[in-house]
């Protein structure tokens, strides 16, 4: 198969769905916190199992469009399958992912990306009162609790 | 930083001793540090086993330093017949060149070492040491030298080369040279510290800096150029000015994509992004560098919280507090992975975009971050009001490595009732207050000039008027004629006296009626040192001439007061703190440190420097031009440059050209005499 397109060979499921959801989630949205002079175009890489999906996230003032089919892009970003899943979920912090590696962020307008990213992910975590703020010091990321 | 020797290129910095070595300390940031991060911890230069001595050493540029050194103690080098220059250049690479001269009638045989270790300590690791948790290797390929740290993907890696054969080990790089007579032999030495991504190269530092070495000289001159150019009589404020716009080139760097270059924070524990100090340096420099207001606003508004998060203590709209780059920060050890524990910068980004727009004219960065000034604006009614009744509260939700204060005085202590009792928290600290009325009519100015929405400006006008309506009412102290430094979790008011209230004149809270007392309480004894004004009272039970935020003198601080002062048409007492700040400022080589000492002038007779201070620091950097201004009375008038100065007696005639703006340039000239009229010329 090729990542190119995005499709699968028949008889195998996509080895998650969790990014599939997502971007089918914010596709054509208008996320909350997405700031209305942005316009740009991104890609995406998804790896598993040694394979790469590739999604393009185009922002056209404010407005979201996600799709596989190949364009130019300004900025790309690479991470696991895994990892890209936690990160939807609000569950690792993408800035200290950027450092640690676990995302890699290439191409001139890569910090647009990530904080455009980050913005589009925060935009889909229910509100919460921060009078109610009870959570432990590391917020939401599970790397801090799993430390003892 | 005393004895010690700096060249820094923005995030990139390098802290040796005199002679140019730098030798291993785990408590003080001496080291080539890049991403907040130690890329050389040894770096120490041995002739014949023996290490060398300054006989001189010139400063070239910020970046470029030279020594003139000989070999042995220093009752040995009287009849020395070997001498060594080491010329040092920091800008993507950090490089050395080793000349060693032989002066004898006689062939020198000389084994020259350069002993040379990495620890990669964090930052934070400095202050507070602790074990590294990752893999150390050091080895030898392709004839150069390499320490690589590991930590699952993080990897950091140091490599050294050098120009001449060398003999290389895990401890450095050795050279056996014969010099004839008068001979003389040089190797240039190559540092580069990487940051490495485990699947493909990464841009290395180098292409981070983006500033090449053999263009800074270039870039310099050219930033330069585009500086107003200051005419006066008056020798101390003309070098603390040439002292300052050098020091604000070499601070910046391009940290956020292609947002600009913006100003790091201060050498050497805060080369990084702070919110509020590059707010506040931004404004300082705007009628001077507005570039550096560009790239602060359009990196503070990628970075703005989007969501709420206790360990960073972030809520959607807030602006940035600091951001780092090193292992502390990958590995959550430190929440500074965009930590957002300041109060004030949100309402400060909207007053530097307001002020931004006055200066320059540039409506289309207004609009185009009119959504994160709204953003910004609803924080302040909404996350921050923690208590529910107007005000600007902060009580941190990080108790392991959160900061106390969420004010710019953020240490521990700070806050205090004049009893020295601290209150509880939340905290809402009366300058924050200061700033969010200005904020809100700024914006409202913003709202009907630029986003075309009278509505908002309105609304954000009387809210404005009701703010400054119950903050008159809540935090003014009858008896002592001053506001409140901060009302505590009770609502009752932190009664201590501090600058605090200097910052309420610059935001125009104060009833006219009252700035008076102000004005007494800011230049009377208790505050007024006769260098500067103190940011704690003497009559407070917490004042230390030498505690960090509790009686020690800020340039910066005294620079917002001064423009405070002119602002309410205390235009004689802005020009007296003005004066004495930059008085103080040759005892620091025109370099204003981060803070001074709050000792008396009477007693002491020169500025006594802060133990610890940072220095170049960004809003330090800033202060002088920030008086230039005051003193001057600069204020954009629509498409004009007004001036009403009121210049410290004795100090002649000042002229400042080619003062950049929305006018294209323009020149102010005046002198000292009360009431004389300045010239303004295109």
């Amino acid at each position: 198969m090729t990542g190119r397109d995005g499709a699968w060979p028949a008889g195998e499921t996509r080895p998650s769905d969790s990014a599939t959801a997502f971007f089918e989630r914010i596709s054509g949205s208008r996320p909350p916190l997405l700031p209305d002079h942005v316009t740009a175009t991104y890609r995406i890489d998804l790896e598993h199992e040694g394979q790469t999906t590739h999604w393009f996230l185009s922002i056209d003032r404010g407005t979201v469009r996600v799709s596989q089919e190949w364009r130019g892009v300004t900025a790309v970003m690479r991470t696991s399958m895994d990892f890209f899943d936690r990160l939807v979920r609000g569950k690792v912090n993408l800035y200290a992912a950027s450092l640690r590696n676990d995302i890699i962020l290439e191409g001139e307008d890569n910090t647009t990306l990530a904080v455009s990213l980050r913005k589009i992910i925060a935009g889909l975590a229910p509100v919460r009162d921060p009078s109610e703020a009870t959570a432990p010091a590391g917020g939401g990321d599970e790397r801090l609790r799993q430390q003892p | 930083m005393n004895g010690y020797v700096s060249n820094l290129d923005g995030i990139n910095f390098v802290v040796s001793d005199g002679n140019g070595d730098i030798h291993p300390s785990q408590t003080f940031p001496t080291g080539l540090f890049s991403f907040d991060t130690r890329f050389l911890s040894t770096w120490r230069l041995m002739l014949n086993g023996e290490l060398t001595n300054a006989l001189a050493k010139d400063d070239l540029q910020y970046f470029e330093s030279r020594f003139f050194l000989v070999p042995g103690a220093p009752a040995h080098y009287v009849d020395s017949k070997i001498s060594v220059v080491r010329h040092r250049m920091l800008g993507g690479s950090f490089t050395e060149q080793l000349i060693v001269l032989n002066h004898g009638d006689e062939s020198a045989d000389l084994t020259v070492f350069m002993e040379i270790g990495c620890d990669f300590a964090d930052l934070f690791e400095i202050k507070d040491v602790k074990p590294k948790t990752g893999k150390l290797a050091t080895f030898v390929e392709g004839g150069r030298l390499h320490f690589r740290y590991r930590r699952e993907g993080f990897v950091r890696e140091t490599v050294i080369s050098a120009s001449e054969p060398a003999r290389i080990d895990d401890h450095g790089l050795t050279f056996d040279i014969r010099l004839p007579p008068q001979g003389q032999w040089q190797t240039g030495l190559q540092v580069d510290a990487l940051v490495q991504a485990p699947v493909s190269s990464r841009p290395s530092l180098q292409v981070h800096a983006a500033k090449v070495r053999r263009k800074m000289r270039k870039e310099l001159a050219e930033w330069l150029a585009k500086m107003p150019r200051l005419a006066c009589e008056w020798e101390a404020l003309k070098q603390a000015y040439n002292r300052s716009i050098v020091d604000l080139a070499a601070l910046q760097y391009p940290v956020w994509g292609k947002s600009g270059l913006i100003p790091a924070a201060g050498l050497p524990w805060f080369m990084a992004v702070f919110g509020r100090d590059s707010i506040f340096t931004s404004l300082q420099a705007l009628p001077f560098a507005p570039s550096l207001a560009r790239a602060t606003l359009r990196t503070l508004a990628g970075t703005q919280g989007a969501s709420f998060d206790d360990f960073r203590e972030e809520d959607p709209g807030k602006i940035l507090h600091e951001m780092r780059l090193g292992e502390s920060a990958a590995f959550l050890e430190q929440p500074h992975s965009l930590y957002y524990g300041s109060a004030d910068a949100t309402p400060l980004f909207v007053i530097l975009l307001d002020e931004y727009e006055r200066w320059s004219g540039d409506a289309k960065l207004v609009r185009d971050f009119e959504f994160e000034a709204r953003l910004a604006l609803k924080w302040i009614d909404t996350s921050a009001d923690l208590v529910g009744n107007g005000y600007i509260w902060y009580q941190r939700r990080n108790t392991a490595t959160g900061l106390d204060n969420h004010c710019w005085k953020d240490s521990w202590d700070s806050i205090s009732y004049r009893d020295g009792t601290l209150p509880e928290p939340p905290r809402a600290t009366c300058e924050i207050q200061g700033y969010a009325y200005d904020a809100k009519l700024r914006a409202a100015r913003l709202a009907r000039k630029v986003w075309n929405d009278p509505a908002y400006a309105d609304e954000l006008e009387a809210q404005a008027a009701d703010l400054k309506r119950r903050f008159n009412r809540d935090f003014w102290i009858e008896d002592g004629e001053h506001y409140a430094l901060a009302l505590d979790s009770d609502g009752r008011p932190v009664d201590a006296l501090s600058s605090n209230i200097g910052h309420l004149l610059w935001s125009g809270i104060v009833e006219p009626n009252r700035a008076d007392s102000l004005v007494q309480h800011l230049l009377g004894p208790d505050l007024f040192s006769g260098w500067g004004i103190r940011t704690l009272a003497k009559t407070a039970a917490r004042y230390n001439p030498i505690g960090y935020h509790v009686g020690t003198v800020w340039p910066f601080d005294n620079s917002i007061i001064a423009w405070g002062l002119w602002r309410y048409g205390y235009r004689r007492e802005a020009a007296l703190v003005a004066k004495a700040i930059i008085e103080a400022s040759p005892y620091f080589d025109g370099r204003l440190p981060e803070a001074f000492a709050g000792y008396d002038r009477e007693f002491t007779r020169y500025p006594v420097q802060y133990p610890t201070a940072c220095s170049p620091q960004a809003w330090s950097t800033g202060a002088p031009l920030l008086f230039l201004r005051t003193m001057l009375g600069l204020e954009p008038d629509g498409d004009h440059l007004t001036s009403s100065p009121a210049l410290p007696d004795g100090i002649g005639e000042i002229a400042l050209l080619s003062i950049p703006g929305r006018w294209g340039t323009t020149d102010i000239t005046t002198r000292d005499q009360e009431g004389r009229q300045p010239t303004n010329s295109r």
